[in-house]
């Protein structure tokens, strides 16, 4: 466990526990699909600045609270905000605005787009995407310089700087990975959620993947990411929240939440043969 | 030039030269035979007469000044014939072709109408040196006197034989979303085929409409087959997308269906039996033993289908496929085959949908097409993919349409019109279908 | 067999009033599908709208033309509004239905008797270009080029019809490079990842109808002002779909593609009919197969199976690169 996570060092590990300074609060949060309770969420908050690891088994709804939280599916009901403004039924485009940036975990690069381009988009604020500035290059060429600037720079600290003129669809899964995190930056969150960002990348890009997320909590962005994978929960999260049947059914440091007897059931409840700890 | 693209290449352009190949063949056997004559003086001419009682008897009086537009195809006018007093009107054409005669139905006198609202506007095809005789009968106004209570009924009757049609013919339809997520625009084609062939059979050969009819089926069911094996399997093993395979059906359906104009001509025809028949009066409506007759086969055949897919072996299979297809091929069952079943199935239920269509309002060079934003809404409705659903959603898109007509009975074209928005409103309303569960659509 | 008629005939169809107002039509297809991804299949209807908001007010109500021009953006506008509210938010599949069959209602009302007080029914509408043949200032003249002649009309219609397809190519040519295009073309590949990144995806899609829909309606209003009349048959499905015909052909998500589509398909189409009708006129085809004037129908036939074959084996255009092509056929 990291230093960092010391702030969290005096919280009680169960569900729901109160946080010092929570970025993220959710409040009965409900989704069915049909008669199935997919995400049933009584209180969870996600403490600023660290990096908060969201963990199941398959099917417990890590990915559905995910789309709800960042508006991308609708709950039935329940109360979520962040920073203190309520995002409770906002559009997702709307949610990014607020500081929060989520990837996919089906990477969504933009194939038939330049690497560049890709960066690109990300920036907000653009006076060029209006139609009517569109047309008017003098209005956004000074601000399309600086982006494109910015987007270097990021993609060089991906080590990506060469392969800014490639289409993304060229790209390898965990270069698509890295994009997709370094695309999400480029709108400047404040906190930052990664669906499964391990997820089909080979194991040379991972420990650079790792190192990134960690780069995000040093530079003071709150972290929270769905993974399967308990070595990488254990390398590099502060806390660890876990999910079962659409239910949050233990929190606590890494250490904490693997030895929870709650965890390992659910866990051997779909997986016999998963060993908590080994990669799968 | 790559090889393997090359080898691409002639592997596909085999395929399309067997389909294109396969397809003239049969279109020249048909039309071989058909005669043309060649001389001048093309026109269009005909009577409109009034039916009405004298004296306990039936007669038909002449109707003058009524006006008769022509025009072409494309929309160009031709001319404006008028009747003379003994009803007869006569406007040549520039030439053989396919041309449109209106009639103006504020011309006619109060109180009467067309006997059958569907000649109110008519497509004629001009053969070279021929002319077309149109004659229009008129009567009273039976909807004025009936009132719009009293044929309610009748409203809801036509309404159950139309829904009727429509499932049949969006069956397949269905299935084929289904299973491949194909949209196929081209499915009104096969409806066309199947009527289409069984009206040759039957005009052209001499068979009747009962004999006729099993070679129209055979011929869509083909048909469904060879755009399975000959077009769509080979482009799904490629990997081409959904879209691309739509705009390809669209493309295929237009092309097709200007070869039936080509070869057909624009003009509306019967077939030789049961094209006219005395409606059996059930009080407040009646239908005629063609009518008895479509409705009995196509609930039996729906109710049988229904059978098959709930209870047989293949039946499942395909449910299985329509459900996941990874899922089903993963627990053994050939996705291939079961598609290729769907094709042929759904082909022949077209085409047995056609040839009813043709018994009922004719056969035309576009009878399928018209058909087909009903049919998809009707599959939309009952929620893409499920045929049960299907089934559903083609009754209410049946009845809808023909209460369209009852709403506001004065226009012909509004029946299409409504047919449309009703279309528009199910995808609006309920995007999920009436039996679908509600999912997030973007 | 009159060679030389037929290539004359053909190359005036190739920059004739029918490749301009297609080439406009399939320039607003290509801002739609080929920058957006959005399946528009009723772009006949925007076309349609174009044509009948010049020659209704004009031809039934005496208006100037000039003061008629605004309609053809209003309507455009507003019939990408009334379409894209409820539609933009349905999957791409239920968008061509809804599309498809909005244009038909737009065709079958403009040809219903129960309107023809207003638009004339199926005859359509003539008489509403006297104002801009007094614009021209060619001299009345029968112009020749080879064995093709043609009116002052035509050529004054021919040159403004193309200065107007440039200008409107420009305008997407500007659009499509900004930050603005890449937002559209974002949207093409994916819109979650859009909508991720804080694009109001709804909103740009809106806009894409909105001017891809004005620049169809505007190729609808050269088709009726060059040929002198708007009728509702013009505008039926078969509009759009060769629209999609001659965008594929030039090039999909090329600013250019709709422009050399247009050129190749109405040379191809002509040279077809010119060659039929020339057969048919000289008794060199079997009866059977060619009877009357029903050839007319083969350039029908030719576009639908070309469409097809198209998107089968050249879904990235004639001239196109493979690795380039800009929808998705995998």
């Amino acid at each position: 466990m990291s230093a960092s996570g010391d702030v969290l060092a005096q919280v009680a590990a169960e569900p729901g526990v109160p946080k010092p300074d929570p970025i993220l609060i959710a409040d009965g949060v409900m989704r069915h699909f049909g008669g199935l309770l997919a995400v049933d969420v009584d209180h969870v908050e996600v403490q600023r600045g660290l990096i908060t690891a969201l963990i199941g088994p398959n099917g417990a709804g890590k990915t559905t609270f995910f789309n709800l939280l960042t508006g991308f599916d609708e709950a039935n009901s329940g109360r979520w905000s962040f920073d203190g403004q309520s995002l409770e039924g906002m559009a997702a485009h709307r949610v990014a605005h607020t500081g929060i940036v989520r990837t996919f975990q089906l990477t969504k690069s933009l194939s038939r787009l330049t690497v560049i381009e890709n960066m690109k988009l990300g920036a907000t604020g653009q006076r060029g995407e209006g139609l009517m500035a569109a047309l008017v290059r003098p209005l956004w060429r000074a601000q399309e310089r600086a982006i494109e600037e910015r987007a270097q720079q990021l993609l060089e600290r991906f080590s990506m700087g060469h392969m800014r003129d490639e289409y993304a669809g060229s790209l390898s899964g965990g270069q698509r990975k890295l994009l997709e995190m370094a695309r999400a930056l480029m709108v400047e969150p404040r906190m930052i959620m990664l669906d499964e960002p391990m997820a089909g990348v080979n194991p040379a890009l991972t420990q650079s993947l790792l190192a990134h997320i960690k780069e995000l909590r040093t530079e003071g962005r709150t972290v929270m990411f769905v993974e399967h994978d308990m070595d990488v929960v254990h390398d590099i999260s502060d806390w660890v929240i876990v999910m079962a049947e659409g239910s949050v059914i233990a929190e606590g440091p890494p250490d904490v939440v693997g030895a929870n007897p709650l965890v390992i059931d659910a866990y051997l409840g779909t997986h016999h043969d998963l060993d908590l700890g080994d990669p799968e | 030039m790559h090889v393997a693209m090359l080898r691409r290449l002639t592997k596909g352009g085999r395929v399309v030269r067997k389909l294109l190949g396969g397809l003239f063949v049969a279109l020249v056997v048909w039309f071989a035979a058909t005669p043309s004559a060649n001389a001048d003086g093309e026109e269009i001419t005909g009577f409109v007469r009034n039916e009405v009682t004298k004296d306990g008897k039936a007669v038909r009086e002449p109707v003058p000044n009524v006006k008769i537009a022509i025009s072409s195809l494309d929309g160009g006018s031709v001319g404006v014939a008028t009747t003379d007093e003994t009803g007869k009107f006569s406007q040549p054409v520039p030439g053989p072709g396919d041309y449109v005669a209106e009639i103006d139905q504020t011309s006619l006198p109060k109180d009467v109408a067309l006997r059958q609202a569907g000649q109110a506007k008519l497509t004629v095809n001009i053969r070279p040196g021929e002319s077309q005789i149109l004659n229009y009968f008129l009567g009273k106004d039976t909807r004025a006197t009936k009132g719009r209570w009293g044929i309610l009924p009748q409203t809801l009757a036509n309404g159950v034989k139309s829904s009727m049609i429509i499932a049949v013919c969006a069956v397949g339809l269905s299935l084929i979303y289904g299973t491949t997520g194909l949209s196929n625009f081209a499915h009104g084609e096969l409806v066309t085929l199947g009527a289409i062939v069984a009206w040759n059979m039957n005009q052209q050969v001499g068979l009747h409409v009962l004999l006729a009819a099993p070679i129209g089926i055979a011929a869509a069911a083909i048909a469904g087959l060879a755009n399975e094996r000959l077009l769509w399997r080979p482009l799904r093993h490629k990997g081409t997308s959904l879209t691309s395979m739509m705009i390809i059906s669209i493309g295929l359906g237009i092309g097709v269906r200007y070869v039936y104009l080509y070869f057909f001509g624009g003009r509306a025809k019967a077939f030789r039996q049961y094209a006219v028949q005395k409606a059996h009066d059930f009080g407040p409506f009646s239908l005629t033993s063609r009518d008895l007759v479509t409705i009995g086969l196509c609930l039996v055949l729906l109710v049988g289908f229904a059978m098959y897919l709930l209870r047989t072996r293949m039946g499942k299979a395909i449910r299985a496929v329509s459900d996941n297809p990874d899922l089903a091929s993963a627990t053994g069952i050939d996705a291939d085959h079961v598609i290729l079943l769907v094709w042929g199935l759904g082909g022949a239920l077209a085409g047995l949908g056609g040839i009813l269509l043709g018994l009922d309002q004719q056969v035309r060079w576009d009878s399928g097409f018209s058909l087909l934003l009903l049919m998809f809404a009707a599959i939309t409705l009952g929620g893409l993919g499920n045929p049960f659903g299907a089934l559903a959603g083609a009754f209410v898109i049946g009845m809808f349409v023909e209460l369209w007509t009852w709403i506001f009975p004065s226009v012909v074209e509004l029946k299409t019109l409504g047919a449309l928005a009703t279309l528009i409103l199910v995808l609006l309303v309920r995007p999920q279908g009436l039996l679908g569960r509600k999912e997030r659509t973007g | 067999m009159n060679w030389s008629l037929i290539i004359a005939n053909a190359l005036y169809a190739a920059v004739g009033v029918n490749a301009i107002g297609y080439a406009l039509i399939a320039s607003g297809i290509n801002v739609h599908f080929g920058y957006t991804g959005l399946l528009n299949f009723g772009q006949a209807g925007f076309a349609a709208i174009g044509a009948y908001a010049v020659a209704i007010p004009v031809s039934r109500y005496d208006w100037p033309f000039f003061a008629a021009v605004p309609l053809i953006f209003v309507g455009g506008i507003l019939f990408a509004l009334l379409l894209g509210i409820p539609t933009l938010r349905l999957r791409a599949d239920y968008l061509a239905i809804v599309t498809i069959a909005a244009a038909e209602i737009v065709r079958i009302s403009l040809n219903s008797v129960r309107f023809t007080w207003l638009t004339g029914g199926n005859d359509g509408l003539q008489k509403f270009t006297a104002d801009v043949e007094s614009l021209n200032p060619l001299s009345p003249h029968k112009y020749k080029f080879w064995a093709q002649t043609f009116s002052e009309y035509d050529l004054f219609i021919i040159i403004c019809g193309w200065i107007l397809a440039a200008i409107a190519c420009y305008l997407v040519y500007l659009l499509v490079r900004s930050p603005w295009g890449r937002v559209l073309k974002s949207i093409r590949e994916d819109e979650d990842a859009a909508r991720s990144l804080g694009k109001n995806v709804f909103a740009y899609k809106m806009q894409s109808l909105v001017l891809g829909g004005v620049i169809g309606a505007l190729g609808g209003t050269v088709i009726a002002v060059g040929n002198r009349v708007a009728q509702p048959n013009n505008f039926g499905t078969a509009l759009t779909f060769f629209a999609y015909t001659i965008l594929i052909l030039g090039g999909v998500a090329k600013v250019k593609g709709p422009i050399v589509g247009a050129i190749i398909f109405w040379f191809f189409i002509s040279v077809v009919d010119n060659i039929l009708a020339e057969a048919t006129r000289h008794n060199e085809l079997p009866k059977w197969l060619v009877s009357g004037n029903n050839f007319g129908q083969v350039k029908f036939i030719l576009a639908g199976f070309g469409l097809a074959l198209l998107v089968v084996f050249r879904p990235q255009g004639i001239f196109g690169d493979r690795r380039q092509q800009a929808f998705d056929v995998r």
